[in-house]
């Protein structure tokens, strides 16, 4: 009997010593892969990203650019959401991401975003993150030539029986009285620069009965309800550079008044890395300047649709463009 | 050799509802289904899509029914019957994996390389009936070699089918190997964040559950802390973490939180199960060991620990299973593990990378639900063994 008891501490033991010594030596945040080395040794630099599909893309993207121009870089990709990556960047523990510009206004730092006239511009919304976020200690490198903006999409086959190609074709529709369903997150459907701005600039309101508010945002979920019409569902929230649209039989309909913000993907850097690595631009700013809409739409395809794992999608591009060997 | 644990003559009617599930699962639901690509909605496929593979499995599922119904009507096989289902249980596993994989191969041949082929509903269903008639052959059967080699022999009929049989073919196994450069180390951080909590949860738990014997007030607000803390939602209490982790500077993300979240889920079942199975100590065990003169301290090691100790471990399993499922949930905040897959699929429609996260999950709670069981029964003093105390 007490030998029975003595051997069950010894074993608690010894695997709690295990369990110590691995999370001392994997603590901090953590879903990354490890560290490579390179042979001149510049870095570390962690690399983080979100937990979804054009996320983990753009992470590999980075990382790989780096490591070949001689960083050693720690994989901390798919971090986890927005607030949660972003959070990691300010305390620290991830040293570089990929944001969209939009977000710096309008979720970041608030104050700065009220103007519509900046969010439908590109290149003022980039200014404005990139000065508006200098006092969070971030720093933005070029952004993509790429808009990730809401949209909507709808079936083609439904599309094209009502003849809707742009929102203000689907306005005049809804203001018919014909039957909507749109499946869209809580905040496409609440933040006065989603759905509202549409509202408001081509003349038209939906009834809550016509929209299905999810908690999240992902794009996956809403297209497919659409093309399956889930719950007589025959539109949804889509993004500008998703790569699914095209294989759920969806179309996009065009948005002529600029009524979105503009969320183009940029590599956000801590500014003490951003100041030791001041290369940093020199290297991302050339690859970013090729990520362009059809491109991203592309990857993300290989991904979601393909099922292809990022890193590779992420380095046959690399080469393919002639930044990786 | 094979014992009777049923009286002859009747129907096993555990086996037979294992043998039904199974063919009422493949003739009712789909067994695989196809999809173009990743994410469209797929075309339900029967078990026919699977050829010779999926007779077999009929084949042995009527065989399993026929052992558990057959001997009512002559008692005289009912001897026969364990051994009989026994095999059918093999066969039935092993020609499922061979089904599942042969439908693949079918399914995909001439297909786009996008297109996928999941497990349906049927073969979910049919994989649950073969574990019912495997535990109902088990409930009968002794241990000793016809047994043993029966096992055997399913293993390698399954391996066999999953190397050569197609199984790679299948979406899960697709999904796996593009993400094969995380998995394991998801796998890892999975563990260590459920190994930090039940440790965490053992080092204060087992001091509050003895602190909660001696002195009564401690035993009251003990037990009901942490009977509290269970009722909190795991999302929940991640985000209310953030806030008195912020207070002291502590980042609220990653691998803090998460096992901070863990240690007090693990709390309830260890601090519960420990104090009970010390408060059940006979209290005339306790004046004896008194009377020899032991000491308070030597009383707990030598006398109480001991017997509370298969009570303790119960509470030690109960809390790893629950720890390794809610591990899950704290890949949203950034602390990795086998939830990201989960998070992904979710977020990408994509059901076989959901089950990519799930399955592993399942199966390490299995394993340590049954690794502490048999702890558990080891350490039961020999002394209390066939019923004593």
């Amino acid at each position: 009997m007490r030998k029975n008891w003595k051997g069950a501490v010894a074993v608690f033991a010894a695997v709690a010593t295990a369990i110590v010594l691995v999370a001392c030596t994997t603590s901090g945040t953590s879903p990354g892969a490890g560290t490579t080395t390179a042979p001149s040794g510049k870095g570390p630099i962690v690399v983080g990203s979100k937990i979804d599909t054009e996320g983990s893309i753009l992470g590999q993207v980075i990382i790989q650019v780096l490591e070949k121009n001689g960083f050693k870089v720690t994989d901390k990709t798919r971090t986890g959401a927005t607030d949660v990556v972003r959070k990691a960047l300010l305390s620290g523990q991830i040293d570089v991401y990929p944001e969209y510009t939009a977000n710096a206004l309008l979720v970041f730092n608030k104050a700065a975003g009220a103007d519509p006239t900046v969010l439908s511009s590109a290149e003022k919304t980039y200014t404005a993150a990139k000065s508006s976020d200098a006092a969070n200690g971030v720093v933005w490198l070029a952004a993509a030539p790429a808009n990730n903006t809401w949209a909507v999409g709808l079936p083609k086959a439904f599309a094209d029986a009502n003849n809707i190609k742009s929102m203000a074709d689907w306005a005049a529709y809804i203001n018919k009285g014909g039957t909507v369903k749109i499946v869209g997150s809580q905040e496409f459907f609440t933040s006065p620069a989603a759905m509202p701005a549409f509202e408001k600039a081509y003349g038209f309101m939906l009834k809550t009965a016509q929209t299905v508010a999810l908690a999240t945002g992902d794009t996956a979920v809403t297209e497919k309800a659409a093309s399956q019409g889930t719950d007589g569902a025959n539109a949804a929230m889509v993004y500008g550079t998703d790569g699914t649209i095209a294989a759920l039989n969806l179309v996009v309909l065009e948005d002529p008044k600029a009524a979105q913000p503009v969320y183009q993907p940029a590599p956000t850097v801590r500014k003490a890395i951003a100041d030791k690595y001041p290369e940093l631009a020199t290297i991302l700013d050339p690859v970013f300047a090729k990520l362009d809409l059809t491109t991203l739409q592309k990857l993300n395809g290989d991904v979601a649709v393909g099922g292809k794992d990022a890193k590779t999608v992420a380095g046959d591009w690399l080469k393919s463009a002639g930044f990786l060997k | 050799m094979a014992t009777e644990s049923r009286p002859h003559g009747r129907i096993d009617r555990v086996a037979a509802t294992g043998a039904v599930l199974a063919l009422f699962g493949v003739a009712a639901f789909p067994f695989v289904v196809f999809r173009a690509n990743r994410i469209v909605t797929g075309a339900p496929t029967a078990l026919s899509a699977a050829g010779l593979a999926g007779v077999a499995f009929a084949a042995f599922a009527m065989a399993a029914l026929a052992a558990a119904v057959v001997p009512y009507a002559w008692p005289a096989l009912a001897t026969r019957r364990p051994l009989a289902l026994k095999i059918a249980a093999a066969g039935m596993f092993g020609s499922l994996a061979w089904a599942v994989g042969q439908a693949a191969v079918h399914l995909l041949a001439g297909a786009s390389d996008i297109a996928r082929v999941s497990i349906g509903g049927g073969a979910w269903l049919a994989l649950v009936g073969a574990g019912v008639v495997e535990f109902a052959a088990d409930a009968q059967l002794e241990g000793g070699w016809p047994r043993r080699v029966i096992t055997v022999i399913a293993l390698a009929a399954v391996a066999g089918a999953a190397l050569l049989g197609g199984m790679q073919d299948l979406s899960i196994w697709r999904e796996y190997l593009s993400q094969s450069s995380f998995f394991w180390l998801y796998v890892g951080q999975h563990l260590t964040l459920a190994g930090a909590g039940l440790f965490f949860g053992l080092l204060i738990g087992l001091p509050l559950a003895v602190a909660a014997t001696r002195w009564r007030p401690v035993r009251d607000v003990t037990l009901a802390i942490v009977g509290v803390i269970q009722t909190v939602p795991s999302m929940a209490l991640l985000g209310l973490l953030v806030i008195p982790l912020a207070a002291v500077g502590l980042p609220g993300i990653g691998s803090l939180p998460a096992i901070i979240a863990l240690t007090l889920y693990s709390l309830l079942p260890i601090v519960r199960n420990t104090y009970i199975g010390l408060s059940e100590v006979d209290p005339a065990v306790v004046d004896a060991g008194r009377g020899m003169g032991m000491s308070s301290a030597e009383l707990l090691w030598k006398v109480e620990a001991p017997l509370a100790l298969p009570l303790a471990i119960e509470g030690v399993r109960a809390a790893a299973v629950l720890v390794i499922g809610i591990a899950a949930i704290t890949a949203f905040v950034g602390a990795g593990g086998l939830g990201v897959f989960v998070l992904l699929g979710i977020g990408q429609v994509a059901d076989d990378l959901v089950l990519l996260g799930a399955v592993p999950i399942v199966v390490l709670a299995l394993l340590a639900d049954n690794g502490l069981r048999a702890l558990a029964a080891r350490a039961v003093s020999p002394g209390l063994r066939g019923g004593g105390a």
